[in-house]
């Protein structure tokens, strides 16, 4: 709980992300507790939300805060006399004794609170709130359906469960990872640092690159001014001119080659360089996300997971191999370039340089609304792409109804849009790029303008003469602005494109795995499969116990049947005994030892699971069966197979073990699925064995085969086995039912069918009943 | 039960009524009062018929066609219940719309006050018809703009992109 006092211990990145995404405050304010602490002396605040809608549905600034023994609404209000204070108010004040009911109803925008009192003596609080508030204002309606249930909830910290509950939306929308653009670059080039020796190689290949660039138009300089000139005067003979033009030939020569050799070189260095980062950017990503709690897998969508791993790291091939190289040689280049321009004839050179800046900012100008009209282009395409994702997997359906001619009709009128809107594109661009040659052209003939003058100086003039050749040169060197100026305009949006990608990337490898691994960890081998649940609760979301004080001891080799309703918990406990997730208070005991401090590995080794969905791999149906261990003998793989009554249907296909199923391979049933799967869990000899609803989604012939497999595979094991169908757990040692989280019932089949008034006795009566209904 | 206006409003005077709390109450001839609340079947299409109430399992008891085949005090008490359940932010202006990692945070003036939201970055408002746009923000409020290209021309300019 948290005292009245101000709290500073909350996660600053929630707060953060309130602060710059909404206008609310990042916790209650200070001068809110104050006034309440004068108000409700010795409470200490145990949950609170922001309010932001009155009951005329305007936006307000109210704080819904709960204590001890009450539940007030204090509204925020500026003072009119003095801005810099606020005027705060009770709205309501409830004793919490007093509250016999919440209600929360949903609108299109807005939820209503209701809260019902036993009292007369005022019109009952309505609260209304948008949806932005949803999260915090549930947890209050939390505490308060659980105390009217006499449940204490206990909340660490009242400030930091606001600020989660308010970030959480936008921090599930955006990733996790927070940080400038800078910063994520920087740390983009920490994966440089490995292959110094190759980037240094790849960096003076550029420069040589530009260096041999800029000394062509040099020598055309030389060769007009030193040996063309000379010659026309006659200070030259025309062996000298040759021989003098020979050997600036023999130079550009040896420049083309060694400018062609470099570019070579760094094209070569720099994307082998890009592949070896992109690969252990990958290989980083995808060892740190297989270490990750299966909670992080339910926030976040596959498709997004999987295209972190191969676009976003492609992407970041593109910048790091070339995209860093190129910006800072076009930066190069053009700083190069003014300083040759303005040493050859610094009049000229101004002419010239003055007008860059300006071309650059039309090119961050351009790629502002180049970018917007991309935004409507991407966002007509995507038309197009929910058109096809609809109706392609749904043909069948399209068919049926005899809809394609009007299918064909949507999907052209929106093709039609779309290619307009990518033509706006073009048309955008393909207008920007000749103002830009235009610009250029102009500059050129601004070069001409005050060069013309100088070059046809008889002396008569106070002006500097020109030569011919250095002019030559300017006009060249001119010519080589373009790319580089080009390559800077495409900067912002490279950037923007890498940074976000390595912000995707590095989200997930800045995760912390929810279970840690015990420093110092107990190798549990061979397990004998003794389970203790001591006191056990444990909530998802911190906050709602899907499982409450389960206590209970499960002996070596005992099969345990898990029953109850769905959210009862059942699941939640397999998944807390294969410690997929981390219990939050109580003990589970492994063979007497705390799960925390076992080698997880280890202890996972010896655990089997067959699930609902039993999911196979893309490959051989051996590969699948031995997945846990690939060491296994193909004898070992068909006495598995044969224990779980999949041997027979295996050598049925033309391709035996070594057909091809998963993804794109044969299409087996969903029994034969299963089977493989309890085969896949058979070959590791588990000592621990976990069937959550294995036979549930088979027809009666299928889960009688099932069945049979199973119990071969419960011998001699602890099993827990989670079924809807209560005949199946009839060979079970003993059965726990569950209810809202809590251990309600226990005992054997017959046992608990003796219960007169039992849930047990009653589920099974139901099913019976729904049994006889369907077999009529 | 499941009973449609016209059958039964002409038969009673009041069909539906507010409680002291300020609940909805569905008062038929034939059987008790009961706490209700309203559903609109259409909510953007439209807001004011196909109306289902509901009791407080979550089942039809009635179904309204049309708000205006209602008594007086029945339109004025559903009129009244509706107005949380039909409750939308009404965008006036875009100050700024910027995208960034993986959403688009939209900072806006609606009739109720200034506001900031964020979208998701492949998520497109959606034009219901040249004159109505819905957005949905990461949250679930969903804000709407009525005559999009009556905005002020910054605002009209930042919303381009989204416009068909």
């Amino acid at each position: 709980m948290d005292n009245l006092a101000f709290d500073t211990s909350v996660k600053p990145n929630n707060i953060n992300i309130i602060n710059k995404y909404t206008t609310q405050p990042g916790s209650l304010p200070k001068t809110v507790r104050d006034y309440l602490i004068s108000q409700l002396q010795g409470e200490v605040v145990i949950v609170y939300a922001f309010v932001d809608l009155d009951e005329q549905m305007k936006l307000c600034n109210a704080w819904l805060v709960m204590t001890q023994s009450y539940l007030c609404l204090v509204n925020v209000n500026n003072d009119t006399s003095d801005k810099n204070k606020d005027c705060l108010t009770i709205n309501f004040l409830i004793e919490r004794s007093s509250i016999t009911g919440v209600k929360d109803s949903t609108g299109l925008s807005c939820a209503t609170l209701r809260i019902d009192c036993d009292t007369t003596s005022f019109t009952l609080p309505i609260i209304r709130y948008s949806y932005r508030q949803r999260l915090a204002i549930s947890n209050i309606i939390f505490v308060l359906q659980q105390s009217l249930a006499n449940v204490d909830i206990e909340i660490d910290n009242a400030d930091r469960e606001y600020s989660k509950a308010i970030a959480q939306p936008i921090r599930k929308a955006q990733a996790l990872f927070v940080a400038n653009r800078l910063s994520v670059v920087w740390r983009l080039m920490s994966y440089l640092m490995p292959y110094r020796l190759q980037l240094s190689v790849g960096i003076i290949s550029a420069v040589v690159v530009t260096l041999m660039s800029l000394i062509v138009p040099f020598l055309t300089m030389r060769i007009i001014d030193d040996i063309y000139n000379p010659f026309i005067k006659g200070v030259i003979t025309r062996d000298d001119a040759l021989s003098a033009g020979s050997m600036i030939i023999a130079i550009l020569v040896i420049v083309f080659v060694i400018r062609e050799f470099s570019h070579w070189i760094r094209l070569r260095t720099m994307s082998v360089l890009g592949e070896y980062v992109a690969r252990d950017i990958r290989t980083e990503l995808y060892t740190h996300i297989q270490k990750l709690s299966l909670n992080y897998f339910t926030k976040k969508q596959t498709g997004s997971l999987i295209s972190r791993v191969s676009n976003d790291t492609d992407r970041l091939w593109d910048f790091l191999a070339f995209g860093i190289v190129e910006v800072t040689l076009a930066a190069m280049m053009i700083v190069g370039l003014s300083i040759v321009l303005m040493v050859l004839d610094w009049r000229l050179g101004l002419v010239v340089i003055i007008p860059i800046p300006f071309l650059l900012w039309s090119f961050v100008l351009h790629s502002r609304t180049l970018n917007r009209i991309f935004t409507k282009a991407w966002r007509t395409w995507s038309k197009i792409t929910e058109i096809l994702s609809d109706t392609i997997p749904g043909i069948r359906v399209v068919k049926a109804f005899n809809k394609e001619k009007d299918e064909i009709t949507k999907f052209n009128n929106q093709n039609n849009v779309t290619t307009n809107q990518f033509n706006e594109v073009h048309r955008t661009w393909t207008k920007f790029w000749p103002r830009i040659l235009l610009a250029l052209h102009l500059t050129l003939v601004a070069v001409w303008w005050f060069a013309i003058p100088r070059l046809f100086d008889d002396g008569t003039t106070s002006l500097a003469p020109l030569s011919f050749g250095t002019f030559l040169a300017f006009l060249l060197y001119m010519g080589m602005y373009f790319q580089p100026m080009e390559a800077i305009g495409m900067l912002m949006r490279m950037i923007n494109r890498a940074t976000s990608s390595a912000h995707r990337v590095f989200e997930v490898m800045d995760t912390e795995p929810e279970i840690k691994k015990s420093d110092s960890p107990i190798k549990l081998s061979p397990l004998k499969g003794e389970i203790e649940f001591q006191n056990v609760s444990f909530a998802y979301d911190g906050i709602r116990k899907v499982l409450k004080d389960i206590s209970f001891k499960v002996k070596p080799g005992e099969m345990i049947g898990l029953v109850g309703s769905s959210g009862a918990g059942k699941s939640t406990i397999t998944n807390l005994i294969a410690q997929f997730y981390e219990h939050n208070s109580g003990s589970i005991l492994i063979d007497g030892i705390e799960i925390n401090k076992l080698d997880i590995d280890m202890y996972r080794q010896q655990i089997g699971m067959v699930l609902q969905d039993p999911y196979l791999f893309h490959g051989t149906i051996l590969d699948n069966i031995r997945y846990a261990d690939k060491t296994k003998s193909l004898s070992e793989v068909i006495d598995a197979a044969r224990a779980a009554n999949a041997h027979d249907f295996i050598c049925r296909l033309p391709h035996g073990y070594e057909t091809i199923v998963g993804e794109r391979g044969l299409t087996l049933s969903g029994g034969e699925r299963q089977r493989i799967s309890i085969a896949r869990a058979i070959i590791v000899d588990p000592k621990i064995l976990i069937l959550d609803e294995a036979t549930s989604s088979v027809d009666s012939e299928t889960e009688k085969n099932i069945q049979d497999a199973l119990d071969h595979l419960v011998e001699g094991r602890t099993v827990f086995a989670i079924a809807h169908r209560l005949s199946t757990l009839r060979k079970a040692n003993r059965i726990f039912v569950l209810q809202d989280g809590e251990l309600v019932e226990q005992g054997s089949h017959a046992d608990l069918l003796e219960k007169e008034h039992g849930i047990y006795r009653r589920l099974t009566t139901l099913q019976h009943e729904m049994h006889e209904m369907y077999a009529v | 039960m499941n009973m449609t206006a016209t059958s039964d409003i002409k038969e009673t005077n009041s069909l539906f009524g507010l409680n002291d709390n300020g609940d909805l109450v569905f008062k038929p001839s034939t059987s008790e009062t009961t706490v209700v609340t309203p559903s609109l079947c259409f909510p953007w299409m439209k807001n004011n018929e196909f109306i289902s109430i509901r009791d407080k399992h979550g089942k039809e008891v009635f179904l309204i066609k049309s708000l205006s085949e209602l008594d007086s005090k029945s339109f004025q008490a559903v009129n009244e219940s509706l107005l949380a359940a039909t409750f939308m932010m009404k965008i006036i202006s875009i100050q700024k719309i910027h995208a960034e990692f993986e959403i688009r945070s939209w900072t806006v003036v609606t009739e109720q006050g200034p506001y900031k939201f964020q979208t998701q970055i492949d998520y497109w408002p959606q034009v219901l018809n040249k004159n109505l746009i819905l957005i949905r923000d990461v949250t679930g409020n969903v804000f709407y703009i009525d005559s999009p290209y009556e905005l002020d021309e910054k605002s009209l300019h930042l919303l381009w992109p989204y416009l068909d």
